[in-house]
């Protein structure tokens, strides 16, 4: 992406969701989860000195040394606040965490995700990786963030060739009709061009911020579906000195983000 | 003086592969590219074992799973998650095999594992769970229920258990009857073995029964749970153990890379899996400075 700044498309959306997390709350993620562990980090450092997450599947609590590829790497032992094995942490998941960070090889405009296959499941085109614990995590009253690497027509299609996390499912009563909490859902999705929401009237994907130097039309031409917009589209504010300067220096010293374009 | 006459549980590799039969339902400890039984999955391979139907740690299979799948030793796979994070986006046999129908995969979510494991350790004929409901897995999966809750009437997912024959773990250290200490995360470990048959313990470190008393609570897993015990050590390889050393990321890339093509991950098998006769060997081969430089990073392996 060509940014007017110097930061990465994954720098810029770690800041994107850091802004967002609210202080006193309790966060978790999944594997394969470079950009919500440093928003994560970033968050606490900034306006959350409270925030706690769990760090997935190891259950280790706020770990505060420097970024690492793995969630589930020992090293994230270092300042982390203690560890729970999943059986403690699927519970936790139920009753203390208050929003997760997802994605999957397609969303579309319900904000169903998918994660298991393109095609057809039983002769796939692509096998995905599978479905994660996205399923129990749509199916909490709790909201989750999407956030995606690529904002293409692959990933945003009208369509998920198959459901593995229900969002919204086909509007503002697909989710009870399913037994669904309706609390629950994906709240934005941040993707290297910007911002989406879904509005509970009616439950579409919605474009409400374009990343700086990002048109609303590039964002519709690279979307699968019609995007609804937001009355007024907002431009998101560019990262300030601070928040690079804590990301580059305290949140991921290695480098990770930059090295991930 | 009574633990002198206590039976001991050590085996070695192969004869805790032999533990093992072909067809059997294999559950695997560890997660992603951590704590995961290496060097009894190659032993497996090299025994020729046929036809497993494997559970790899809910949320994440990994290399040892896919290890199998790529040497011909899976019928069937129940999973929830086969990505390889930053090494590769989707384990590559996995991939393979599924797209070309030559494995079965059954899909279930991270919780319904969670629940099947303790159904099975519980000894219940299922979990209710939420999680799956409005979801393709319950539509494409016959095994899940859905049932209206008796007291509320409302939808849940009825999750059958899940009773593996074996469960095969790396742990950081042992004793010879099998009380065992992790050296990190647990992940899912803990509800694998209370619901295997039969439990399997590799231990990087064997301690005396002395040493272990000395730090009860940090045992989690009881020795009347364990049927062997290996010692085994850098078993993990190329994966990492919590507590003891990390993972060869340099390996791990090459074997995403070889996996892509079967005439590649051949070459793999056999310079890794076949070609070493024994663990001591494939230790040699991996080399003293690339196992040592495992714990290089300052302050964080003590």
């Amino acid at each position: 992406m060509n940014y007017p700044g110097d930061y990465t498309a994954a720098e810029l959306m770690a800041i994107v969701l850091a802004r967002d997390i609210p202080d006193d709350s309790v966060g978790e993620m999944g594997a394969y989860s470079e950009v919500p562990m440093a928003a994560c980090k970033l968050a606490r450092l900034m306006h959350a000195p409270s925030f706690q997450w769990i760090c997935s599947a190891s259950g280790m609590v706020t770990p505060k040394g420097p970024l690492y590829h793995s969630s589930t790497d020992f090293r994230n032992s270092q300042g982390c606040e203690g560890s729970y094995n999943m059986n403690d942490v699927n519970i936790f998941i139920m009753r203390k965490v208050d929003f997760f960070f997802a994605g999957g090889i397609q969303v579309d405009r319900f904000g169903n995700i998918n994660l298991t296959v393109i095609g057809d499941y039983h002769k796939p085109k692509l096998r995905g990786p599978g479905a994660a614990a996205l399923p129990m995590i749509s199916s909490l009253p709790i909201k989750y963030y999407i956030y995606q690497a690529r904002h293409d027509r692959l990933t945003f299609v009208e369509k998920v060739d198959f459901i593995s996390a229900p969002g919204y499912i086909d509007g503002p009563e697909g989710r009870a009709r399913v037994g669904l909490p309706s609390q629950g859902g994906p709240k934005l999705v941040v993707t290297p061009l910007g911002v989406l929401d879904f509005p509970p009237e009616t439950c579409h994907m919605r474009l409400k911020a374009v990343h700086p130097g990002v048109s609303p039309e590039q964002v519709q031409e690279n979307t699968g579906f019609p995007l609804d917009r937001a009355p007024q589209i907002e431009e998101t504010p560019a990262p300030t000195t601070q928040e690079l300067h804590l990301l580059h220096s305290k949140v991921d010293p290695h480098g990770i983000l930059r090295e991930m374009g | 003086m009574g633990e002198k006459r206590r039976k001991r549980k050590l085996v070695d590799l192969e004869e805790a592969a032999n533990l093992i039969e072909s067809g059997s339902f294999l559950a695997l400890g560890g997660y992603l590219i951590h704590n995961h039984a290496m060097a009894l999955v190659r032993a497996l391979v090299r025994k020729n074992i046929k036809g497993l139907t494997i559970l790899p740690a809910a949320p994440g299979g990994g290399v040892d799973a896919d290890l199998l799948i790529g040497a011909g030793c899976v019928r069937k796979l129940i999973c929830c998650y086969m990505g390889g994070e930053w090494l590769g986006a989707i384990y590559p046999n996995f991939r393979r095999a599924a797209q070309e129908n030559t494995l079965e995969v059954e899909d279930w979510d991270e919780s319904h594992v969670v629940s099947a494991l303790r159904a099975a350790g519980s000894d219940l004929p299922f979990m209710p769970t939420r999680a799956g409901l409005g979801s393709d897995l319950i539509r494409v999966n016959p095994r899940f229920k859905v049932f209206n809750d008796p007291l509320e009437g409302k939808p849940l997912v009825a999750v059958p258990p899940l009773r593996p024959d074996v469960a095969i773990f790396q742990v950081k250290r042992a004793d010879g009857f099998g009380n065992s200490v992790w050296g990190g995360a647990e992940f899912l470990d803990n509800l694998m073995w209370m619901a295997a048959k039969k439990v399997i313990v590799c231990a990087d470190e064997i301690a005396t029964v002395e040493q272990i008393q000395n730090d009860p609570f940090r045992v989690k897993l009881p020795g009347f749970a364990v049927d062997a015990v290996v010692h085994v050590p850098y078993g993990a390889h190329p994966c990492a153990l919590h507590g003891k050393y990390s993972f060869d990321e340099e390996h791990l890339k090459k074997y995403h890379q070889m996996g892509k093509k079967t005439e590649t991950f051949k070459e793999y098998l056999d310079r890794y899996v076949y070609g070493p006769q024994s663990h001591e060997e494939y230790l040699d081969l991996i080399g003293a400075r690339t196992l040592t430089g495992l714990t290089r990073e300052e302050g964080v392996w003590i």
